[in-house]
């Protein structure tokens, strides 16, 4: 896969990953921790270009986007992921993807 | 650092404890007379008995006459050294006025619980005072001394113990450089408002994130009064009040979720940063690994507290959040959604990756705008339904002191203190 799919591969499994921990039962929060953490990765890796982000009028898009904080977002979605029951296959999906976000 | 009313309160008991077990003033100072000490103590007193409308255990408009008689001297001079403890107690008092003429949201109800324990602190450090200076040489106080024996006479000799620490959460001074939860959740619910409160800053991270911090502040609460029943901190009728709450944390989840076909991107990296320390701070103090805390640690009631002002503050940002997508849903700002979302559903056909405004008729936002109002719809009423178990309690704890009078129920009911008027949701929860 080229950079642009694994990306796009990427947020399908976040936005599938932070679907399911806000619907799931959660009685320590946990669940909901982790998706934080999955929902900055997902925005941080849109930010990067792999889909069109529409934005409201005047939000500042002047700075461009950061590489190496999307990394780090996604790494930490990848250490939330593998401390949640269940989830321990999409945190090893995603993490195969960390080092191709460049 | 923060400082809440139970601290104060906390302060001032240990102060009135110094008057009553310390030494008296040591003779004639030979500076100003003691006038000058309950002149500044008699005018904190009363800004502060007057803070909040509720009733005192005693006549108040008496206490009210003889503190105004006392405060005749307004003349900025510093206090002897000899009659500082009174200082120290004037200090304490106004400051707690202070505290109680800050805005804070509460309900009839909660002002009246805590005008109630705050009057019964007042009056026993006043009267710890009286006795601290009419103690003292004959000479100190000669034209004061019917004025105090009067005060001490109308005032209790013992406070109280602080019976009921949730009805003080909503008075709380936070500093934003509070390096603590207090602090965090401050500057957390700052950045909401800025971020959410403008049409043309608004982003989805930020809707997402606000609800998403909303529902672990609300379940945080829910644990730690949860966990104040079970170490019987708190009445067990507030379970109720931990299930609400942790239902309102379930209504936020589902907030926090947008359907992949709306988007409104954008970065809001300082709202960003808040969130990540609101939840740092969360961490650290309240979880033990992958679980809440223990309930010995989670379950006291400087931390019930703390997190029910939290969720006090959640609520506030839920508001922004309902009335950013009702802008968005309905106002002239709107969000996209994908076009082939909207192709499919209105002509059967797809084009990738593109995007359109939301339609002003059928928007897609408007069923995110409906989530968000009935998730903060939900705080307003787990955190309503403290101050009816409060009030409820007080009402039984009201009967079980009134003479069992059967023929006149009505009349022991009016006669005391604390009559709670009926429920009533705060306004500030009304979207």
């Amino acid at each position: 896969m080229d950079e642009p799919d694994l990306l796009d591969a990427a947020l399908g499994h976040l936005e599938a990953a932070s679907n399911w921990l806000l619907s799931a039962t959660d009685p320590d929060s946990s669940r909901l921790l982790a998706a934080l953490a999955c929902l900055e990765a997902q925005h941080d890796l849109a930010d990067l270009g792999a889909v069109a982000q529409p934005t409201s009028f005047e939000v500042d898009q002047s700075r461009p986007a950061n590489v190496a904080a999307a990394r780090a977002a996604l790494s930490e979605a990848v250490r939330h992921l593998g401390q949640v029951v269940g989830a321990a296959a999409l945190a090893a999906k995603l993490e195969a993807i960390v080092d191709s976000v460049t | 650092m923060s400082a809440t009313l139970a601290d104060l309160l906390s302060v001032l008991d240990h102060q009135r404890n110094r008057l009553v077990e310390g030494p008296r003033i040591p003779g004639v100072t030979g500076g100003l007379p003691v006038g000058l000490a309950w002149s500044w103590l008699a005018r904190a007193a009363l800004r502060t008995l007057t803070a909040l409308p509720g009733t005192a255990e005693t006549d108040g408009h008496s206490v009210n006459a003889l503190l105004l008689s006392l405060a005749h001297d307004s003349h900025p001079r510093p206090v002897p050294a000899a009659h500082q403890p009174l200082a120290d107690v004037s200090t304490t008092i106004g400051t707690i006025g202070d505290l109680l003429s800050t805005p804070a949201t509460s309900s009839r109800l909660l002002r009246a619980r805590a005008q109630a324990q705050v009057s019964r602190h007042v009056l026993a450090a006043l009267h710890a005072s009286a006795q601290w200076t009419v103690g003292s040489p004959p000479s100190t106080a000669i034209s004061l001394r019917g004025q105090l024996h009067r005060l001490m006479g109308m005032t209790t000799t013992e406070p109280h113990e602080l019976s009921d620490q949730l009805a003080l959460y909503p008075w709380r001074s936070v500093r934003a450089d509070d390096p603590g939860l207090d602090g965090a959740v401050t500057r957390w619910s700052h950045e909401a408002a800025v971020a959410l409160t403008s049409p043309h800053h608004v982003t989805q991270l930020a809707l997402q994130l606000t609800a998403a911090d909303i529902a672990l502040v609300c379940d945080a609460a829910a644990a730690a009064l949860s966990a104040a029943v079970r170490t019987n901190t708190v009445d067990p009728a507030h379970l109720a009040t931990a299930t609400a709450l942790a239902d309102a944390g379930c209504r936020w989840r589902q907030a926090t979720l947008w359907p992949s076909h709306v988007r409104l991107g954008g970065r809001t990296p300082d709202l960003r940063n808040a969130s990540q320390d609101l939840r740092a701070q969360i961490v650290a103090q309240l979880r033990d690994g992958n679980h809440w805390a223990p309930d010995a640690s989670l379950g006291v009631p400087s931390v019930v507290s703390a997190l029910l002002w939290a969720t006090q503050v959640a609520a506030t940002a839920g508001g922004h959040h309902v009335r950013a997508l009702h802008e968005l849903a309905f106002g002239r700002h709107r969000a996209w959604v994908a076009a082939a979302h909207a192709v499919d559903v209105h002509r059967g056909s797809s084009a990738r990756r593109a995007w359109i405004a939301d339609s002003p008729g059928d928007p897609s936002a408007a069923l995110l705008h409906t989530s968000s109002q009935e998730s903060n719809l939900s705080i307003g009423q787990a955190l309503t339904m403290t101050d009816l178990l409060s009030a409820a309690r007080e009402q039984q704890v009201a009967w079980e002191r009134v003479a069992p009078n059967l023929t006149q129920p009505s009349l022991a009911y009016r006669g005391t203190s604390h009559s709670p008027g009926g429920p009533m949701l705060r306004d500030s929860f009304r979207v």
